[in-house]
């Protein structure tokens, strides 16, 4: 995990967690890190194994490594 | 999406027709922000701040209220009471509570120009003078406008329940530092202390103004029926729609914009000021009301770009092969917290493969404006920090600046500061362009200096929507809503006829209210190209499906055995093979063959690529009053493919000069009492023609696969170079380093004097 | 306060309005008569967007009183085409794509106009002076240049049209 509300997460930049999709993944780090998930929608990006992917129903089960990404606003 | 076969084979793509909206734009009648009125229309005015921080303590209107042709008057106590939420704004997030605040100050006011009261008359005139008669009772308060004094433990706190985010453990004391933003790799100091060559240095530069010449304005008007109309120009319709809803608190659905052209953006029109001012006195007079900036309110109350302090250490081996970088920077966000942090921590050394960095980020609150988003918002300053280190590291090891970037320069397959993989990226094919250029090779004659530097930005994709519907006549009409900024209806019209074969004037375009098509994220990121493109052209690949099995039905043949080509259907099977029915005559028969012929298409993709650039300029300096002026200068620029090249070539010149000005002159400059001391273009000096040579741009065109012409976002990427490239030509000009910007004469001859 | 009676010529028309002393020539072209092709970027003179002419001078229409156009002749972007035909410069704007969000243009081509008048073949350095008072934040002045030295070979019929 790229810098992102750290404080949520003490400082851990690294979860191992078990979730089918990333909504599932969303709602699994929101109970590590109360207030996450309302974040999530507006603020943070996800890429699987590489790939940004904008669809939270993508299935997890072949994923190795997910990366959070903080949406990064254009002009 | 299938990418067409024949990638270099286009008809339309990388012609340079007339854009669709010239004609009204070069006579006069085209219809931008301060041009709209509305019937039976009253004249609104906005009370500011004379003091950069102060408690409200009373807002006395009686007597404003009072005076004939006054009817509404408008405060703080008047919006709704907002909690603070983090919302989608623009592409990033924000919090709307803010925002509110900063449409008009609830409590106190927080920079000089800070709207406090507004007030609708039946003339502008009486407008003003309502304002003269509104008392305030300020409890004047301690400011601080500068970087460094805002991030001092005993600064004056704009907000007491203010603590640092970002950090290890939750501070206990508040502060103006809203975040604090680290990405480490590797270990930084022990790499810096084994380098063969290193440079550390600090770099500075104050806050800049995007500088759109329309002023933001706006007409509102608040219906019986509790729905609003507004008319504005912004890079957003949508986004207008959403923060007026939610910060009036009414129904999305309930809020109806209106875009009208946009007089320049350059992300400072991806935000609100006066709408929600206007619809609260327009609900109060029940008439419409205009709000309008003028030039200095534009400048005390919108815009800026963070000004930054930003320290690096930068080392590399004797080869020249960069081996750890340290960038720690400190980005001002004036009343409330941005973006640009982010986006600066990811603009900062990702262009480069390097083992070992620790870049960290501040962002510091302090009594300037709320900060606006401003191309490619929060990279250049970091980008300037970095590259003109990189140029000292270079002249240290005796290496050609150039050279040293192609030796370290990311290619696909290296990873991004996100972790996330390099796609077909062109950096490395832009400084090889640089290189071989005549530009880099000519010669220079005495005080005359040469920079170069180079810069990445992500760009973006995000969502977008557009329709394509056939007249009754065969006509085709693009509607979509992205405000056409830089001529992107003439890109849509292009993708569009590519893709259905036809004319590119045959195709109209329209940029359409948030109630007449569905929603797209805002004109900005790079993104309208190649997001909203991408949904044209599907939108035009399912319209042509239609007309295929419309033809089909005129035939009585198989869909398959219709094929589509040069703009027509074609009957590839049966009876009658060899026919071919055009645009016009399926549109002829369109109700009897199943109704109107349209389709929308919605998408939200995120294989968009980012920008890179690669700048040189030669400078020549008066070695007697210290000017510098821009002798000559040439862009490169990884355009993936260029739909419209000349608009393409626009995008890179535009943005050079931007940034050349941002090198050169342009500065906010706070005075001791924290006030604006220059909010006018005579003393706020962006570059004119007479202070400029060409700009040659150079298109690189490294197709993104992922798009079915090639897009990449081109808008941002060139605003990032010019910094550095022109600090560097400045510094080989007189032998100086030039490490704080803006470089104004006195500066350059100060620096010359103390060298000699 | 008392409004004050103007008569006025407008791109051939003879118009008349009522005015405050106060307010400026650009105020009342664009809110008395509705000609909104003039454009207000500063109200101070520095951005040339305002750009009309004056008596055949070329003048920053936000730096002159409405009064004092009490029988003079004016000149704006709206009378710059003839009918639907095109002045070269407005053509050679489209043709090099000189403008972005075109907010500037009409002061541009206003401006560029009248240098055209009075010098059909400047230098670029004579175009870039003379352009100087317009600020154009979109496109950094190239192909604005490129246009007017176009339309200028153009009128000196060393080009045909496109």
């Amino acid at each position: 995990m790229p810098p992102f509300d750290r404080e949520l997460f003490d400082g851990r930049d690294r979860l191992d967690l078990d979730a089918a999709t990333l909504f599932a993944l969303v709602e699994e780090i929101d109970r590590i890190a109360p207030g996450f998930a309302e974040l999530a929608t507006v603020r943070a990006a996800f890429a699987i194994d590489g790939v940004v992917t904008a669809d939270w129903s993508t299935s997890l089960a072949d994923a190795h490594e997910v990366i959070m990404l903080p949406r990064v606003g254009g002009g | 999406m299938n990418a067409p076969e024949k990638k270099d084979s286009f008809r339309l793509v990388g012609t340079r027709p007339v854009r669709p909206d010239g004609v009204e734009k070069v006579t006069g009648k085209a219809v931008f922000g301060p041009d709209y009125k509305a019937a039976n229309m009253l004249q609104g005015a906005i009370l500011r701040s004379p003091h950069p921080h102060a408690r409200i303590r009373s807002v006395d209107t009686k007597k404003a209220a009072a005076l004939p042709g006054v009817k509404a008057i408008v405060t703080g106590d008047d919006f709704p009471n907002l909690e603070d939420a983090v919302v989608q704004m623009g592409e990033a997030a924000g919090n709307i509570a803010d925002l509110a605040r900063n449409c008009m100050a609830v409590g106190k006011v927080l920079y000089e120009g800070h709207a406090l009261a507004a007030v609708a008359a039946t003339s502008e005139a009486i407008a003003q003078e309502a304002l003269g008669l509104i008392d305030v009772d300020y409890e004047v308060l301690p400011h601080v406008t500068g970087i460094l004094d805002a991030m001092r433990e005993d600064a004056p706190l704009l907000y007491e329940d203010n603590f640092t985010k970002g950090l290890d453990e939750k501070p206990e004391k508040p502060s103006n530092v809203s975040m604090r933003i680290q990405q480490t790799q590797g270990d930084t100091e022990a790499a810096l202390k084994s380098a063969a060559a290193t440079v550390t240095a600090r770099y500075t530069m104050p806050p800049v103004h995007q500088g759109y010449i329309e002023p933001h304005a706006c007409v509102v008007t608040w219906k019986a029926d509790g729905k609003l109309d507004v008319w504005c120009s912004s890079q957003g319709a949508f986004n207008v729609r959403s923060l007026v809803a939610t910060i009036l608190n009414v129904e999305m659905g309930h809020v109806r914009v209106m875009p009208l052209e946009i007089g320049g953006g350059f992300g400072g029109k991806t935000t609100i000021y006066l709408e929600p001012v206007a619809a609260l006195l327009s609900k109060k007079a029940g008439r419409p009301v205009r709000l309008t900036m003028d030039r200095a309110d534009v400048f005390r109350a919108s815009g800026p770009a963070p000004g930054a302090v930003v320290d690096v250490s930068l080392g590399a081996d004797a080869e020249g092969k960069l081996v750890a970088a340290d960038v720690e920077f400190r980005y001002s966000a004036g009343t409330s917290p941005g973006n640009e942090t982010h986006a600066g921590l990811i603009s900062s050394v990702g262009h480069y493969r390097i083992a070992n960095f620790r870049v960290t980020g501040w962002e510091v609150l302090s009594n300037m404006p709320k900060h606006a988003a401003y191309r490619a918002p929060g990279a250049p300053q970091v980008n300037f920090a970095l590259e003109s280190a990189l140029n000292d590291l270079a002249a240290k090891l005796g290496i050609d600046p150039l050279d040293m970037r192609i030796k370290n320069a990311v290619v696909p397959g290296d990873m991004t500061m996100h972790g996330t993989p390099y796609g077909e990226i062109g950096l490395l094919e832009c400084l090889e362009a640089a290189k071989a250029h005549p530009h880099y090779s000519a010669s220079l004659g005495p005080n005359q200096g040469r920079g170069i530097a180079c810069s990445y930005w992500v760009n973006y994709g995000g969502p977008s929507t557009a329709s394509v519907a056939i007249g009754e006549d065969g006509s085709v009409m693009v509607i979509e809503g992205n405000p056409d900024i830089g001529g992107s209806r003439a890109s849509m019209a292009i993708m569009a006829a590519e893709t259905l074969g036809i004319d590119y004037d045959n195709v109209t375009v329209t940029i359409a209210d948030t109630g007449s098509v569905g929603y797209s994220m805002l004109t900005g990121g790079s993104r309208t190209t190649f997001a909203t493109g991408k949904a044209v052209i599907e939108a035009a690949q399912t319209v042509i499906d239609i007309m295929r099995a419309r033809a089909a039905k005129l035939w009585g043949c198989s869909v398959d055995d219709v094929a589509w080509s040069d703009g027509e259907a074609r009957c590839t099977g049966g009876e009658k093979a060899g026919e071919t029915l055009s645009i016009g005559n399926i549109a002829a028969k369109a109700d009897s063959t199943g109704g109107p012929i349209s389709a929308e298409s919605s998408v939200n993709p995120n294989d968009f690529l980012p920008g890179f650039a690669v700048h040189i300029c030669d400078v020549d300096v008066d070695p007697e009053t210290g000017h510098a002026s821009i002798g000559r200068y040439t862009a490169f620029q990884d355009v993936g493919r260029a739909i419209h090249p000349s608009y393409v070539e626009g995008q890179m010149q535009g943005g050079a000069v931007q940034g050349i000005g941002w090198a050169l002159n342009e500065a906010y400059l706070y005075n001791e009492d924290g006030k604006l001391d220059n909010p006018g273009f005579l003393d706020y000096r962006m570059p004119v023609a007479s202070d400029l040579p060409m700009i040659d741009a150079v298109m690189i065109e490294k197709p993104n696969p992922a798009h079915p012409y090639g897009v990449k976002g081109v808008g941002e990427v060139p605003i990032v170079p010019p910094l550095a490239t022109v600090a560097h030509a400045v510094s080989n000009a007189t032998g100086s380093p030039m490490r704080d910007l803006p470089l104004t004469p006195d500066r350059i001859y100060g620096l010359m004097q103390s060298k000699a | 306060m008392s409004k004050l009676h103007v008569t006025t010529s407008v791109n051939g028309d003879e118009r008349e309005f009522l005015c405050g002393p106060g307010e400026t020539l650009l105020d009342v072209l664009r809110d008395e008569l509705d000609m909104t092709g003039t454009k207000e970027g500063c109200g101070s003179g520095d951005c040339g967007a305002c750009t009309i002419m004056l008596d055949g001078e070329m003048v920053c229409s936000c730096l002159v009183m409405a009064a004092e156009a009490q029988g003079r002749v004016i000149g704006t972007i709206e009378g710059v085409a003839e009918g639907s035909e095109l002045h070269p410069v407005q053509r050679t704007f489209l043709d090099h794509a000189a403008l972005q969000c075109g907010f500037c243009t009409p002061g541009f081509i206003v401006a560029a106009k009248a240098l055209l008048d009075r010098n059909p073949d400047p230098t670029e350095t004579e175009v870039r002076y003379w352009l100087a008072g317009n600020l154009c934040r979109c496109t950094g002045y190239d192909k604005i240049i490129r246009a007017v030295m176009d339309a200028a070979a153009e009128l000196r019929q060393e080009r045909t049209p496109a």
